[in-house]
């Protein structure tokens, strides 16, 4: 168990390396000049900049430096926990994040409770039931949510929420669950719900097939044979086994609903990691865009590296391959 | 590369309606029959299709005529869906907006999946050293979540139609090698290839000739399964204002901004375009499910 753990993370490690220089490279090719953009806005005028005052913002921000010195110097500070100043927030970017993170967690995590409350219900009912109209319904239910984009989920629950019962949520607050629970659950329910409701159809045809599939296995017959109650069998028989990749995609899928946020904080206007990654992208922002893409790409590697562990430890047989 | 003209492979492995002749026809019923939830997808996408192709005999005006009086009219006999904030109309900027949505998803996974199955074949067949750098490449690719790498793409591109399909097809590029590598390397150990190698054939035909055309299959289903995935990525794009730019009607850009704003007097503007992008990809997901169903049952969950 942990040469595999030693392996996977060193595989890991490397495929992170040569994402961090990736991100690096594509915000580099960024276009306009950055040291410009930072003096004069979207707005201003270029030609009435002098140039030293380009080279000197330049020389700032590192940017009249060689391009594999530029990232061997990010990556060096990034590695000891410094990811540089954000310019346009005048912060610094480390600052920034863990201001930004408890809302992105929140979110995260409530959409990954309702995924899971919801999901995997709907896909047991949904297997017992196979081929029977209230499958049918379940799976076009599910398929449906898979469709739908969140933004206009989103934007249906403004306008419902404006045009019926003249409720709109709190904006812009950072409103934190155990400082101000009435708050941070009004701004963060309705964006939860519909995260989670991605999730939910995930899970919901990942528990049907996988339930499907574990109902035929021989000892679920012993099981029904010992004369065991129905709701024994379902209940610890079968779901033993049929949670296991289910669990593995509800992992793999915190990925996707983090890269969610961008779109649900930025509509819900909650300020998270999300909407300041979009913020740091048009406002320019290198040094912030690049330390919450490599955060994200942190998360979302690790999570991966957290999903073999627990597959391997929830089913033995994979540990011996 | 020498090669016997004659030579025609038979497809027993493919269900009726993929074989060539004239059960094609029968089969293609069969398989409505058999999959209504299928055939209602197929359904969907071709009301979508005819619209996009018909887009000048069903509208009444241009998608990008602005008419600044008429601004944020309420849905009429001429403005079917009403007008947005500078006036245009909203119905028009739907029909002609399944064309930007359809061509972004077909090119994008046209170029995604052909590159995946190239990329996958090669570095499941050949293995060794291509396999190795072919794989690692593909985890710096799988250590994002696709939408956030299409985002940082787009960040490092710029704006505009192209960049946009180029973006999303690069995006799902790194899952699409690393599925089709594992099918490949089922299906190189097949006696058949063990034969192909055993009378001398060359790498590269044994690639083309035996291991695509067997891996065909899986490779549809995935890039069936893919469009629909491609298409909301172009709408969360330019929602996000990082897609496709004005003045091409795309769906997403048609919520972004204006619609957020509008949501109390112009509520039409929010309710069609998201409709428009539920029902296309509600489309692609029901067909690629039931299309995997038909083709290969054993990718389920892929």
């Amino acid at each position: 168990m942990s040469t595999f753990l030693a392996k996977r993370s060193l595989y890991a490690l490397g495929s992170l390396l040569g994402a961090t220089f990736l991100v690096f490279l594509l915000l580099r090719v960024l276009p306009g000049d950055v040291a410009l953009y930072y003096l004069v806005g979207s707005e201003g005028e270029a030609s009435k900049v002098r140039p030293e005052d380009v080279a000197r913002v330049q020389a700032l921000m590192g940017l009249d430096k060689p391009l594999v010195m530029q990232y061997l110097y990010w990556i060096k500070d990034a590695a000891l926990g410094d990811l540089g100043e954000s310019l346009w927030l005048n912060r610094e970017v480390r600052n920034a994040l863990t201001l930004a993170l408890p809302i992105t967690a929140q979110l995260t995590l409530g959409g990954v409770l309702i995924g899971v409350v919801l999901g995997i219900p709907l896909g047991i009912v949904s297997a017992l039931n196979q081929d029977r109209p209230i499958d049918y319904l379940a799976r076009v239910v599910s398929i449906a949510f898979l469709a739908l984009p969140s933004f206009w989920l989103g934007l249906l629950v403004l306008l419902v929420g404006v045009n019926l019962f003249t409720w709109s949520p709190p904006v812009g607050g950072r409103f934190l669950l155990w400082s101000e629970p009435g708050q941070a659950f009004q701004q963060m329910i309705f964006p939860s719900l519909i995260l989670g409701s991605h999730l939910m159809a995930i899970v919901a045809r990942m528990t049907r097939s996988s339930m499907l599939e574990v109902l035929r296995e021989d000892y679920i017959r012993t099981a029904r044979a010992k004369g065991l109650q129905e709701r024994t069998v379902i209940g610890v028989h079968a779901m033993k086994n049929a949670m296991i990749p289910v669990i593995t995609i509800v992992f793999l899928s915190i990925g996707t609903l983090l890269a969610g946020t961008v779109v649900l904080e930025t509509l819900f206007s909650m300020p998270g990691i999300g909407a300041l990654l979009l913020q740091a992208i048009n406002h320019r922002d290198l040094a912030l865009a690049q330390g919450l893409i490599l955060f994200m790409a942190v998360v979302f590697v690790a999570v991966n590296i957290m999903t073999d562990l627990t597959y391997a430890w929830l089913d033995p047989r994979i540990r011996l391959q | 590369m020498a090669t016997q003209a004659t030579e025609r492979r038979p497809l027993d492995q493919a269900p009726a309606w993929l074989r060539p002749g004239r059960r094609y026809l029968a089969g293609f019923g069969r398989f409505l029959k058999r999959k209504p939830l299928g055939a209602a997808g197929l359904f969907m996408i071709g009301i979508v299709l005819l619209g996009a192709i018909a887009a000048p005999l069903v509208t009444l005006h241009e998608p990008t005529t602005q008419d600044v009086a008429r601004r944020l009219q309420g849905p009429s006999a001429e403005f079917w869906l009403g007008t947005d904030s500078i006036g245009r109309d909203v119905w028009s900027r739907i029909v002609y907006g399944a064309r930007i949505s359809l061509l972004v998803g077909f090119v994008a996974v046209g170029m995604g999946a052909t590159v995946g199955m190239v990329v996958g074949v090669m570095s499941g067949y050949l293995g060794g050293r291509v396999d190795t750098v072919i794989q690692r490449l593909v985890e710096i690719g799988l250590a994002f979540p696709s939408l956030l790498l299409a985002l940082a793409l787009m960040a490092g591109l710029g704006t505009g139609l192209d960049k946009v399909i180029i973006a999303i097809g690069l995006a799902m590029m790194p899952r699409q090698v690393r599925v089709m590598r594992g099918v490949v390397l089922s299906v190189k150990e097949n006696p058949y290839v063990e034969a192909a190698r055993a009378i001398g054939c060359r790498q590269g035909r044994i690639m083309l000739r035996h291991i695509a055309p067997n891996v065909a299959a899986p490779w549809l289903i995935l890039a069936s399964a893919a469009l629909g995935g491609a298409i909301l990525t172009e709408a969360t794009l330019s929602f996000l204002g990082m897609g496709v730019p004005e003045p091409h009607p795309s769906w997403g850009r048609m919520l972004s901004g204006a619609a957020s704003r509008y949501v109390q007097v112009a509520p039409w503007l929010v309710i069609s375009p998201g409709a428009a992008i539920a029902v296309l990809v509600l489309g692609f997901n029901l067909l690629g499910d039931a299309l995997r169903d038909v083709l290969d049952p054993k990718l389920r969950g892929r």
